[in-house]
């Protein structure tokens, strides 16, 4: 039960941004995609999420072949770097976006998208803002509320795009435990794109290094700090803030403490 | 907006408002009051005699409908142009863009005649409508493809830049979400893109209203049937009925007053809804 990617190649005119690409990613967990700017990263996301094409090779979702699925098809949450909350809706309402647009076979009546999104506002910390509109929150709040949007479809998988890239400093590093608790509560499935390295290291549970299309290595955030495979790897990772990755579970906690104080 | 207390970097605020102010009254201000004093000098039953009269009431009709009419039309093919020129790349675009700004450009005269010749019964499209009984020609619907014509840069010129800055990942988000095309363009894309094209086809509407050259070639101007205002009051003023043509000249004036603080109110109103 996990997602696979075997072989996968994408050119745009002469520009290769992935040569033969394959990685196994295991349920529930969360994996970050981590390299330099056009190392292919950003791509194999959007082909995994469907929003590109492969030239070559396939994606597995659980064992069946979604290579040329439409990603209205594919049940996957995407969030975008910069946010792409719909403006003219509230916060509500791009929420539940995702329920309401389901054929009405499948929709879910009135008070179960009322509850749904009710659930998904407290556990983004937003329950104050759902008749707000996009303009009136600040970076990370937005980002929050694409957050609870993407989960509204309940994905298969959770894909975000440089989540926290247009944050300043201090809201991106609490966000990022905020999202690696999260996950701990709702173990969805989740793939992150980033090019920063403590980022990847605090929050995921492997980490897939990239570098020009290709993939350098896959390992623990431990195992890629303390064991690099290549010159690559060990200098991308030289200036990182080790005790990020040793004291983990124990930034956990003060998160958790610090949320209180309200993030 | 931070420069609203007149505090930005540049000076000359008071210089830059005052120039502003003078410039806007010597241009419009003053012939507005003029046209506005000219029609007091009227009495309230005159004026109400004068604006009453069937054939006004008439040419205000046809004035009024076909400026709506052509409005509507614009908002459709005006959007789906500044789509087609916004999001697409195609052989001639360049030619199709700059086409678009034509109407600006040539006098209406001009335009107004070779709408005629066209779609005259001798004309190329008249011949071709003429197969199916269709007159163009010196009838209402001549009017409103004068005024389409005139006013389709409004809607165009308002709503194209509005597209092009439509974020692209707005679309993608709706579409991971689940939407389909359909629900993508009309949940998402259209409900951003509405002011503006309310902005333009006001515009396009407001001009429509005042439109002379174009239509008085196209239409027939029979007093009752196809007569729009503005000619009516040029047969004022060629018969030195001044008080009538100022009578008629402030009533388009208050309507186009009006006109303009609806399409704003709405403006201002879909803006709040999106940031209350």
């Amino acid at each position: 039960m996990n997602i696979e990617i075997t072989n996968v190649s994408k050119k745009f005119g002469n520009f290769i941004a992935l040569n033969d690409v394959s990685i196994n990613i295991p349920k529930g967990e969360i994996i970050a995609l981590l390299g330099p700017s056009g190392c292919g990263k950003t791509t194999l996301l959007r082909i995994i999420a469907g929003l590109e094409t492969p030239d070559y090779g396939a994606i597995k979702f659980f064992g069946e072949d979604f290579t040329n699925k439409k990603v209205k098809d594919r049940n996957v949450g995407f969030v975008f770097q910069h946010y792409a909350l719909f403006r003219h809706m509230n916060i509500f309402e791009n929420i539940a976006f995702g329920l309401r647009v389901r054929p009405k076979k499948i929709r879910p009546d009135k008070k179960a998208i009322y509850e749904n999104v009710m659930r998904l506002v407290s556990l983004v910390q937003l329950d104050n803002f759902v008749n707000r509109f996009p303009s009136e929150l600040s970076g990370g709040q937005r980002q929050r509320v694409a957050l609870a949007r993407a989960l509204a479809v309940e994905p298969t998988v959770l894909l975000l795009d440089e989540p926290f890239g247009a944050l300043d400093a201090k809201v991106r590093k609490e966000l990022r435990l905020w999202l690696r608790r999260l996950h701990d509560e709702i173990h969805v499935t989740s793939i992150f794109v980033t090019h920063d390295q403590d980022e990847a290291l605090e929050v995921s549970d492997s980490i897939v290094i990239m570098n020009k299309g290709k993939i350098e290595q896959i390992g623990s955030p431990e195992a890629v700090c303390d064991s690099p495979v290549n010159p690559f790897v060990a200098d991308f990772l030289s200036d990182v803030n080790r005790p990020l990755v040793k004291n983990k579970k124990k930034k956990l906690f003060d998160v958790m403490n610090d949320d209180r104080q309200g993030i | 907006m931070k420069m609203k207390n007149g505090r930005g970097k540049i000076p000359g605020f008071g210089l830059s408002l005052g120039l502003s102010l003078s410039y806007l009254s010597f241009l419009i201000l003053i012939p507005i009051s003029a046209l506005v004093i000219y029609a007091a000098k009227i009495s309230p039953a005159e004026y109400f005699n004068i604006i009453l009269d069937e054939r006004v009431i008439a040419a205000f009709k046809v004035s009024f409908f076909s400026a709506i009419a052509a409005a509507l039309l614009n908002f459709v093919f005006g959007f789906i142009i500044a789509w087609i020129l916004a999001r697409h790349n195609f052989f001639g675009k360049k030619i199709v863009d700059a086409c678009i700004d034509l109407p600006f450009a040539i006098p209406t005269a001009v335009a107004g005649i070779s709408l005629a010749m066209v779609f005259s019964l001798n004309g190329f499209m008249g011949k071709f409508l003429s197969l199916f009984n269709i007159s163009l020609e010196y009838s209402r619907a001549g009017i409103v493809i004068a005024i389409v014509f005139i006013g389709l840069p409004f809607v165009v010129r308002t709503v194209q830049p509005v597209i092009e800055e439509l974020d692209n990942g707005v679309e993608e988000a709706a579409a991971s979400l689940g939407a389909n095309y359909f629900q993508i363009f009309f949940k998402v894309v259209f409900p951003s893109v509405l002011p503006a094209l309310i902005t333009g086809a006001a515009m396009a509407f407001a001009r429509g209203l005042g439109e002379y050259g174009s239509v008085i070639f196209i239409s027939s101007n029979m007093p009752y049937e196809s007569e729009i205002v503005p000619l009516l009051i040029i047969k004022k003023l060629m018969q030195f009925d001044y008080a009538g043509a100022s009578a008629i000249g402030a009533t388009m004036l208050v309507i186009a007053f009006i006109m303009l603080f609806i399409t704003n109110f709405l403006q201002n109103y879909m803006i709040k809804e999106r940031s209350s």
